[in-house]
């Protein structure tokens, strides 16, 4: 699985990354590279099975009291 | 070149994907099930019944084909499995250690609960059937006195499997039939309670051919009235006149037939059809006591008599409207006084009609609605018209 | 640096007016009948009628802000208003807002298929199609993904359609009445989540830019708007009269189990994969329109000259994020009706609300 994985990051850093420097594109390189690292830290520890927190209960966290207190259930 | 390796990728990744045969199972390597039976122990087990499809059998001999018509009948047609757990899935599960083939529940015609089962209360094991992916809300669903699984051990003389036979039969609405659909709303509803279709297995018939008649002792399922439930429970049956009268006061009016004495020739009857029919309900709350005002129409045809009526007069149409409006008033008050009377239960949907006009009253009665139903007063008004009389007004005749 | 756009795409009135109808009521279709009906009862359609007007006021808003800034999209004109640094910050707040549902109709996707038609398979399989169909769609750009949409939602709203004609021999009027039974309560509650998925008409402040005529803005919207509104209605009229209001709010997917039962004859039946074609395709369109809209605003903020490097790492985020964002189909219903309208209303009514109020006051933009 996680060898699976590597082969997908490892593709799209082929497959985009050349083109960037060829034409000296450095801003939407760094950009590149922050969203796949960010995607990168989602996903990796998702296929090695650790629990990682879902992002809804931060929203559930902040939305529920308002949820719960305009439309008692 | 990156392109080509590109479009390969892409093209590799399609061609894995589009086949989509991840969860694939075959026609051969499915068990179609054709009837379904539910039974409730003696042990306080439930018994679950299949009536699976051999397709083997279905090919050769087909329709027509062999002695006496009928499917082949040298040959199994169906394969009737069955095992008991404690809940439907647990003897599903038991069964399909047996059964070589996936179950496959999606053809399945009919859903048939014995009595025990009915007495004890159909909420057990009816969320099988709802939450099954592959389960329709199409299937027709009956009670029988019998044991279900007996009832399903059957074959019939006319269509391919005794499963299909009764599917067909509720087709033709000549009872009280309902689909699993129609069951769940009554079942979540307050306003109703559910009503059945009572079938029952019994000898009809007998085979014709050379030899045949002794070796061929012909059992068929058949519709024999209704299953009356208060909630989920079974607390009476109705024959086939009472469900007569059921089905005019549920407005589930197709194809019923009803005979009257003629008006003039004392011993002799009349046989009518009706064509159409319509229920109208009018609840009416006054001084904390609910009525039902209820109003039906008919318009029915003359299918023959047995003397000589003479239907081109206009007084004589009046009569027969008259006299079946009594008839038809007659065995309403027999299914109303066996339903409101005995059984106490309000199986006509009364409740819901009374909800539809008063809601407020409604929040307040809803959950002591069948007592309240039990001492409503309920008025009938009957109107009938004479539409057509066959293929004559008057028949020939010696007299005139 | 020449200044060379984003996007170079244009988009007709019909275009956008079909791309709008598509981004709503894919979602809608799918499980909102059932949500809404759980509190208004057999009144489930008037729920959406009042969701439809406050989507109207929402489209009001949100296209009065935009119209103050030609040729800008959202994420241009956020540092306008508010200042450079909030200005982007909030901006990426809507980034995620649209990758979070682009996330989020990729998993309704995916739980739908394995829920109904394919258990054995595991979802991500489905959750990397959707994302991956999306991500290109995506990356030919805005003109491709309307254009696409012009040859689905025709299909589709005719496939629906013709649904609802087969299923009629199954209604009972009955089963609507009466009418206006629930109380103010229970008609807020069931209208809080259709209108939250109204709301996603904020979209609309991206795609604006890109309109080849700009005119008839408002006329449009509202057009789409009341499209969609008479698709939802048919369906939920149409779920309702077939299975009684109690009844419709127990299945997950009511406009499947209502085409489960059509059978006319005992020859026209088994027609589910017609509600699988309509919700694969206009879901994949939805999916694809905020895949577009998140990396063309990071692109936006971070000053970029093209869009289309970030596509595939932001596939790899929608897919985690599908994955990750609930644990089961339950766990998503429940958070689409409790927490998530208030969530997204905070993005689609009030900030833009807001956002429009400091304009009228300080000024930036035109008029």
């Amino acid at each position: 699985m996680i060898f699976l994985l590597s082969l997908v990051f490892l593709g799209i850093i082929c497959l985009e990354v050349p083109p960037l420097v060829k034409n000296k594109k450095w801003r939407e390189l760094i950009a590149f590279a922050v969203f796949l690292w960010l995607g990168m830290v989602l996903a990796v520890p998702l296929v090695l099975g650790f629990d990682f927190p879902s992002p809804t209960k931060a929203i559930e966290t902040i939305f529920k009291p308002l949820a719960n207190w305009l439309i008692p259930s | 070149m990156k392109q080509k390796l590109f479009l390969i990728l892409i093209l590799l990744f399609i061609t894995i994907n589009i086949s989509g045969c991840w969860s694939k199972k075959e026609l051969n390597e499915i068990a179609i099930i054709l009837g379904t039976g539910v039974d409730y122990t003696k042990d306080n087990k439930i018994q679950l019944t299949y009536q699976l499809a051999r397709p083997a059998a279905f090919g050769g001999g087909g329709m027509g084909g062999g002695p006496g018509g009928g499917a082949a009948m040298n040959q199994n047609i169906t394969w009737i499995v069955s095992a008991t757990g404690d809940t439907v899935f647990d003897a599903q599960s038991r069964l399909s250690q047996q059964i070589p083939r996936h179950l496959y529940l999606g053809h399945n015609v009919v859903l048939i609960l014995g009595e025990r089962l009915c007495r004890h209360g159909v909420l057990d094991v009816i969320n099988f059937f709802h939450r099954q992916p592959l389960s329709r809300g199409t299937v027709w669903i009956m009670a029988t006195p019998q044991e279900a699984k007996k009832v399903l051990e059957s074959h019939s003389e006319l269509q391919m499997t005794s499963a299909q036979a009764i599917g067909f039969l509720a087709r033709l609405r000549t009872g009280y039939v309902l689909r699993f659909r129609d069951f769940s709303q009554d079942l979540a509803s307050r306003g109703t309670n559910p009503v059945l279709t009572r079938v029952e297995l019994k000898r009809q018939g007998v085979a014709q051919g050379p030899g045949l008649e002794k070796i061929h002792h012909h059992q068929e399922i058949i519709i024999t009235g209704a299953a009356i439930f208060k909630e989920d429970k079974l607390i009476g049956w109705l024959d086939c006149q009472e469900t007569q009268g059921l089905r005019w006061l549920k407005g589930d009016i197709h194809k019923m037939g009803i005979i009257i004495p003629s008006p003039i020739y004392p011993d002799k009857n009349i046989s009518l059809d009706v064509i159409k029919g319509n229920t109208k309900i009018e609840p009416v709350y006054q001084k904390g006591k609910v009525k039902f005002y209820l109003g039906i129409k008919a318009e029915i045809d003359v299918i023959e008599q047995q003397d000589e009526e003479d239907f081109t007069r206009t007084e004589m149409i009046k009569a027969v409207e008259n006299i079946t409006a009594t008839k038809i008033r007659q065995r309403v008050k027999i299914s109303l006084d066996k339903v409101q009377g005995e059984y106490k239960v309000d199986s006509f949907g009364f409740g819901e009609a009374f909800h539809r006009k008063h809601k407020k009253e409604w929040s307040k009665l809803k959950n002591r609605w069948d007592e309240e139903f039990a001492n409503a007063q309920v008025y009938l008004t009957v109107k009938v018209k004479l539409k057509d009389t066959g293929m004559q007004g008057r028949r020939a005749s010696l007299k005139r | 640096m020449t200044d060379k756009i984003l996007e170079g795409g244009k988009i007709d009135a019909r275009q956008t007016l079909y791309l709008l109808v598509t981004m709503i009521y894919a979602t809608l279709i799918l499980f909102i009948p059932q949500n809404t009906v759980a509190h208004a009862k057999q009144d489930a359609w008037l729920s959406f009628l009042v969701a439809f007007t406050g989507g109207v006021i929402i489209s009001l808003v949100v296209i009065n802000l935009s119209l103050r800034f030609p040729g800008q999209t959202l994420f241009e004109y956020l540092p306008l208003i508010l200042g450079r640094f909030p200005g982007k910050i909030i901006g990426f707040f809507y980034v995620w807002l649209f990758i979070h549902f682009c996330a989020l109709v990729d998993r309704e996707y995916c739980s739908h298929i394995v829920a109904v038609f394919m258990p054995e398979t595991p979802g991500e399989v489905f959750l990397i199609h959707g994302t991956i169909m999306a991500a290109y769609i995506a990356y030919c750009g805005l003109e491709v993904l309307a254009r696409l949409n012009q040859l689905f939602l025709p299909l589709n709203a005719g496939l629906l359609t013709t649904l609802f004609v087969l299923v009629t021999p199954e209604m009972k009027v009955i089963n609507i009445l009466p009418v206006f039974d629930t109380s103010l309560l229970s008609l807020a509650k069931s209208t809080i989540t259709p209108l939250s998925w109204f709301g996603e008409i904020v979209a609309l402040a991206v795609i604006i830019p890109y309109l080849a005529e700009q005119k008839n803005i408002y006329h449009l919207t509202i057009k789409a708007l009341f499209f969609v509104l008479i698709l939802i209605e048919l369906a939920t009229i149409g779920v309702l009269l077939v299975f009684s209001p109690t009844l419709t709010s127990s299945y997950f997917f009511p406009v499947l189990s209502g085409t489960k039962m059509i059978n006319i004859a005992n020859f026209v039946e088994r027609l589910e994969i017609i509600p699988i074609v309509i919700w694969v395709t206009s879901g994949t369109v939805k999916a694809a329109l905020f895949f577009w809209a998140a990396a063309l605003g990071s692109a936006q903020l971070l000053g970029l000259k093209d869009y289309r490097p970030l596509l595939l790492p932001l596939a790899v985020i929608v897919t985690a994020l599908g994955y990750l964002l609930h644990p089961s189909i339950i766990d998503l219903l429940n958070f689409l009706t409790q927490a998530f309208p208030f969530y997204a209303l905070t993005f689609e009514f009030i900030i833009p609300f807001l956002l429009l109020i400091i304009v009228l006051i300080k000024g930036p933009g035109k008029k």
